[in-house]
């Protein structure tokens, strides 16, 4: 098995004799920002895409988070992105974790056979390691520059990208659950193949992954906003916390902190949100 | 003998899974918007100096006539001359390789080492505020990406206090490059016993270095913890308790178990870090491997590119197949062969 | 340690209008000697770089992306190079700037020599003889001759200079029009005598670097027969004030004066161009005083510098444009009524107050409205007026609001500002604008490939003031590929050609051509230069000798290290 082939389990409370109600506070945080994506776009005071005061006005009064360095609200700009980085973010969580079942399950189930069957799996196996053998942000680049920087191509291009991880750890559970006796059985039963597959290994071999989500979700946000900073992140002007990062961060150099810190804070913020979401959830799961 | 055939397969196939990377990046790089001729000729152009220029350049031809010539070169070594500056991108990765990797494994090691020390406070002294905070962190692992507590870094340290030094790279600008032994900036330093620039080196490696182990020391100390308290909880360590042996021989047993995710997580972070680190090294001025990736997708520069894509994953896989290894040495139950982890 | 100073060769500065004729030397202005006086020994305290008297530390964004200009044309770095280290057979003098006291600028309308001593015109004006300079040696040591000038003309028109291709119309054959009359001396022939002024104007600036042709044909190969990849990677090859001493890709470059420069070996005796790659972090170096000049500056950074004390901005005008380029073959840019709305569609105030913080200026027309007799009758002054752009999308018969995609380069992010405030303010005017970042080399192909419908760019026009250049630089005539907009227009070229016929290309006669020229420009409205942006380079104080160009790069050899 290769590198990155990591489950990274949530830090359980080290407390084990809690009850189940003691945890529910740690899904707040994470439904307000769901809240904020949903209900925010009717709430701001400015249309966050254009113009509407000088550059680099600091905050105050009008504008809470000041005006960034083309006189764009930064306020409206950080709780409009909310909506389109937590929709990146989702879709390229769902979408990795998706093609990592089927292509995880297509490997583990071939992967020892003989035949042309076995090799092809056994190639893509190859081919999985490859592209994880490239930092993801020099991938996104490349294959960014290529298709163009619009939200459906960053989101197939992320989850393309972020997929091995997923892959690998569906694989490494297709492995486990194909020698359970069960499935034999239910071979014996006469149960076919592929129902065997969906049925029985696909339902059993998603866990990891799905334990994993919670770092999928955090990757694609920070490599989203990464690619603003190599040039290909989302057009202005777009809300997108990275892209507002990226282009904020030069005005923070020079002391206008306050179009790159509101960004920043607001992708920190949902990246947290997100881990104590997903912990408190998952502990609850494993009950 | 059956056991060890794995890792000489896998080394035999490294240079076939090359093979088939290199095929595969040529194309998805040539189908790359930016045609470097134009760009190089720009104002100038006209179709014969287009064709003049592509031919000089070596682009003229059908793209598997080019592939097999890139292929050729490749076997003697030679990854061709980069479009954009007209150097060997072998001398020019001699130049940015040593320095990146420099890099890369002071940030490693460092984290290695405070994530686990830090994890042995959090699991054994959990009702330690420090130990709160520290889990509270490693929870939320990767919030902060680096290159905002870089940004914060160089605000704070160098703008308003002045602590650290000018972000113009590893050398202050007075200061002459140390003659080239290794390649590796540090290392020449002490080994021409300049302390001047050791010392130069140093200052500037700490900012950068401080960024990467704080924001990589979270993912592993998210690990470490997850690791060790499911291997206390193991009648492994109950039984070795209780059959009397010695904490110390007790702490490092469950290390060793919980060490594996570990290791593989250290070899992962490696290869981000070589030509992943690209938002860094701009801000720091370092003149890394990422940023030459990031400067030749801009230009068009494919051949250098492709250069880079190649050594990288050539990097990536050889750091894999050690991490498989140590990770074999540390637990012997993940010998592939074994059934979970074969590969 | 003195100078090679030569009193002689050096008479004091001055409102040095000599036109054509006897070329002066003014060489370096007489602050020179003062500051040389005080520099030997001084330096103040260690440590600090920008303390250490005749060293200079420039921030610079890269290293350049070759070292030969006939190799690889264009970026700042490789003209700063091309300026360091060639030299010219004549310059432009320097000036005081008008609207800046710390500045200097180019007479744009006189020459001086530099490895030339003289020139003068045959009396049809069709002749330029060139007196050489005698006793000048290269920087590899080689003694300057006729047989330099020849094999330079030589090389770029055999390379993929794009020297040919900006010489036009002025040069277009240099085996016939340069000659060879003695050792030490040249002529250039042009075909008509309008031509003279452009000829003059071009052979002035970088492209007309003279190269050490002993040197190079020592490394001539059969595949590289005039040496033009040895010397893009080892540089060196010419006669300019600077010999470069250290190159460390990607990291850093060292030069040393050149005691053979044929002008007196600069005042600034060793300079370090330090590659930082974050324009805010080159900013940040020169206000910690780590650096003693930055360049390639944001605006808004130079905007928030001025007036700080410890920097010197500058605050001339420039040829550095912020231009719009539609492309006129497709819809909705293939209307000109579509076009000239655009024109009123764009709020250049907005753009030169908050993305260049004013520290820009507006444009009219596409010549130097500072050129002598200068018509500049009918053009129009930029303004943003939104109903007049409705009312000739109305004349023109379009639905609205109009889409078009405006594409900008993600290396210049004052074009991506600028494409912000284009955006917000259309739509009042009928248009509806989605905005494209590519990076700088799909941007470059879609110029080519004319699959953009408008592109912002920043750029100069470096012969600005020879009106054939200007005109033509963005549309030359029959070349399809070069004229990016594929917008074109017979009384266009007639008028240029007109202008060219008239004689003098700076005489009232001529003007008028070069006014009707520009007013048929204008109709078309293929491109709308939207402001002038001033220099983006700061030095610290006490750094005397910032002369803008129409290259817009720094002549180090005469920046002066001050107090």
């Amino acid at each position: 098995m290769s590198a990155s082939t990591v489950t990274v389990p949530a830090v359980g409370a080290p407390a084990r004799d809690r009850t189940d109600r003691t945890g529910w506070w740690k899904v707040v945080p994470f439904v307000v920002i769901a809240l904020v994506a949903v209900v925010g776009p009717f709430l701001l005071p400015y249309d966050p895409t254009r113009v509407v005061a000088s550059a680099s006005v600091p905050p105050g009064g009008d504008h809470w988070f000041g005006t960034d360095s083309a006189g764009l609200d930064v306020f409206s700009r950080v709780v409009a992105a909310t909506r389109l980085n937590l929709l990146i973010a989702g879709l390229v969580t769902v979408l990795a974790t998706l093609i990592g079942a089927l292509v995880g399950i297509l490997i583990g189930m071939n992967e020892s056979r003989r035949g042309p069957l076995g090799l092809a799996a056994r190639g893509l196996s190859r081919l999985v390691d490859l592209a994880d053998a490239v930092p993801a942000i020099v991938l996104g680049l490349v294959v960014i520059s290529f298709f163009g920087a619009t939200a459906p191509t960053i989101v197939v291009c992320l989850a393309v990208i972020l997929s091995p991880i997923q892959i690998r750890l569906i694989r490494t559970e297709v492995l486990r659950v194909r020698a359970e006796a069960y499935l034999d059985a239910a071979r014996i039963a006469g149960v076919g193949e592929a129902r065997l597959t969906f049925r029985h290994v696909m339902p059993n071999s998603v866990s990891a992954a799905w334990e994993n989500t919670s770092v999928v979700f955090a990757v694609s946000i920070i490599v989203t906003a990464a690619l603003g900073f190599v040039g290909v992140g989302m057009p202005p002007p777009t809300p997108e916390w990275g892209a507002m990062l990226s282009r904020g961060a030069p005005d923070a150099v020079a002391g206008r902190w306050w179009s790159a810190t509101f960004p920043a804070a607001a992708l920190a913020l949902a990246v947290g949100a997100f881990a104590l979401a997903a912990s408190e959830v998952l502990r609850r799961r494993r009950r | 003998m059956v056991r060890q055939r794995w890792w000489a397969t896998r080394v035999a196939m490294l240079p076939a899974h090359l093979l088939v990377f290199v095929v595969l990046t040529f194309i998805l790089v040539r189908a790359m918007p930016g045609d470097p001729v134009l760009v190089l000729l720009g104002q100038n152009y006209t179709p014969q100096a287009y064709a003049a220029l592509q031919a000089d350049l070596g682009l003229a031809g059908s793209l598997p006539e080019q592939l097999v010539g890139y292929v050729v070169n490749l076997v003697q070594l030679d990854l061709g001359q980069s479009l954009m500056t007209g150097r060997e991108v072998v001398a020019e990765f001699a130049q940015r390789l040593p320095g990146t990797l420099e890099l890369a494994m002071c940030a490693l090691a460092i984290s290695a080492l405070v994530s686990c020390l830090v994890a042995y406070v959090v699991v054994l002294h959990p009702r330690n505020p420090v130990s709160a905070t520290v889990r509270a962190y490693a929870r939320a692992a990767g919030a902060i990406p680096e290159y905002v507590l870089a940004v914060a870094g160089l605000i704070v340290f160098y703008a308003a206090l002045g602590w650290a030094p000018a972000p113009v790279g590893r050398l202050d600008i007075q200061i002459l490059p140390p003659p080239r032994v290794t390649g590796f900036p540090l290392l020449d330093a002490v080994l021409a016993g300049n302390v001047e620039a050791a010392g130069s080196i140093v200052s500037h490696l700490v900012l950068p270095v401080g960024v990467m182990v704080l924001a990589q020391s979270a993912l592993l100390i998210k690990l470490w913890v997850a690791g060790l308290e499911d291997a206390i909880d193991d009648p492994v360590t109950r039984f070795r308790v209780a059959s009397g042996a010695s904490r110390a021989a007790v702490v490092l047993s469950v290390y060793r178990r919980a060490a594996p995710p570990v290791i593989t997580m250290t070899g992962t972070l490696f290869g981000y870090l070589v030509g992943g680190a690209v938002v860094m090294e701009g801000l720091f001025g370092f003149n890394g491997m990422g940023q030459y990736a990031v400067d030749a997708v801009n230009s068009g520069d494919f051949i250098a590119l492709q250069g880079f894509l190649l050594v990288v994953a050539a990097m990536s896989l050889v750091v894999f197949l050690v991490v498989d290894i140590v990770n074999m040495l540390v637990d012997p139950r993940r010998r592939p062969g074994v059934r979970v982890e074969e590969s | 340690m003195p100078l090679p100073s030569r009193p002689d060769r050096r008479p004091p500065s001055g409102p040095a209008a000599y036109r054509s004729g006897t070329v002066v030397l003014l060489g370096v202005l007489p602050l020179l000697l003062v500051a040389c006086a005080g520099s030997d020994g001084s330096g103040g305290s260690a440590g600090s770089p920008s303390s250490t008297g005749d060293v200079l530390v420039e921030a610079v964004a890269a290293v350049p992306g070759g070292l030969a200009f006939d190799s690889k044309p264009g970026g700042y770095e490789a003209f700063e190079y091309t300026l360091l280290t060639g030299a010219t057979l004549i310059r432009n003098p320097y000036v005081q700037a008008e609207d800046d006291p710390n500045a200097l600028t180019q007479d744009l309308y006189d020459f001086e020599g530099v490895l030339a001593e003289s020139y003068d015109v045959s009396e049809d004006g069709l002749t330029y003889t060139f007196h050489l300079r005698e006793g000048v040696l290269s920087q590899a040591g080689n003694p300057f001759d006729a047989d330099d000038v020849l094999y330079s003309y030589e090389r770029k028109w055999n390379s993929t200079s794009i020297a040919p291709a900006i010489s036009l119309p002025a040069i277009t054959d240099p085996a016939t029009q340069l000659r060879k009359i003695d050792d030490h001396t040249v002529s250039w022939t042009v075909a008509e005598a309008g031509h003279g002024f452009p000829l003059l104007a071009v052979i002035s600036k970088i492209s007309g670097e003279i190269y050490d042709k002993e040197l190079l044909e020592e490394h001539a190969t059969a595949a590289d027969p005039y040496a033009v990849e040895w010397s893009n990677t080892n540089g060196n090859f010419g006669f300019g004030p600077y010999v470069m001493t250290d190159y460390q890709d990607g990291q850093q470059i060292s030069f040393e004066a050149n005691p053979e420069y044929p002008l007196g070996e600069p005042a600034i005796k060793r300079i370090i161009q330090r590659v930082v790659p974050d324009a805010a972090n080159r900013a940040q170096l020169l206000r910690a005083g780590d650096v003693d000049v930055a360049v390639q500056l944001r605006a808004a950074d130079v905007a928030a510098m001025t007036g700080t004390e410890g920097l010197q901005t500058f605050s001339v005008d420039t040829n550095n444009f912020a231009w719009a380029f539609m492309q006129t073959r497709t819809p909705p840019f293939d209307d000109p009524l579509v076009r000239q709305a655009v024109f009123y569609a764009i709020p250049y105030e907005q753009i030169i107050e908050q993305v260049y913080g004013g520290r820009a200026n507006p444009v009219v027309g596409l010549l130097n409205p500072e050129a002598p007799h200068h018509v500049a009758d009918g053009l129009l002054e930029q303004e943003y007026d939104p109903q007049r752009s409705l009312g000739l999308l109305e004349q023109a018969g379009v639905p609205t609001p109009v889409p078009y995609t405006i594409t900008v380069s993600n290396a210049v992010p004052d074009m991506e500002a600028i494409a912000v405030q284009i955006q917000s303010f259309a739509g009042d005017a009928g248009f509806d604008v989605d905005i494209e970042v590519l990076p700088p080399a799909a941007f470059q192909e879609q110029a080519l490939t004319k699959t953009f419908q408008m592109r912002l760019y920043r750029d100069m026009s470096v012969s600005y003031e020879s009106p054939p250049y200007s005109l033509l630089l963005a549309f030359p005539e029959d070349n399809e590929e070069r004229n990016s907009t594929s917008w074109e227009d017979p009384r266009f070229y007639e008028a240029v050609a007109a202008g060219v016929a008239a004689g003098d290309a700076l005489s009232p006669e001529a003007a008028v051509h070069w006014n009707r020229a520009e007013l048929v420009w204008q109709e078309g409205r293929a491109q709308i230069q939207m402001a002038k942006v001033q220099p983006l380079m700061v030095f610290r104080e006490g750094l005397k000798g910032f002369a803008h160009r129409t290259d817009n790069v720094i002549d180090f050899s005469i920046v002066e290290p001050g107090s």
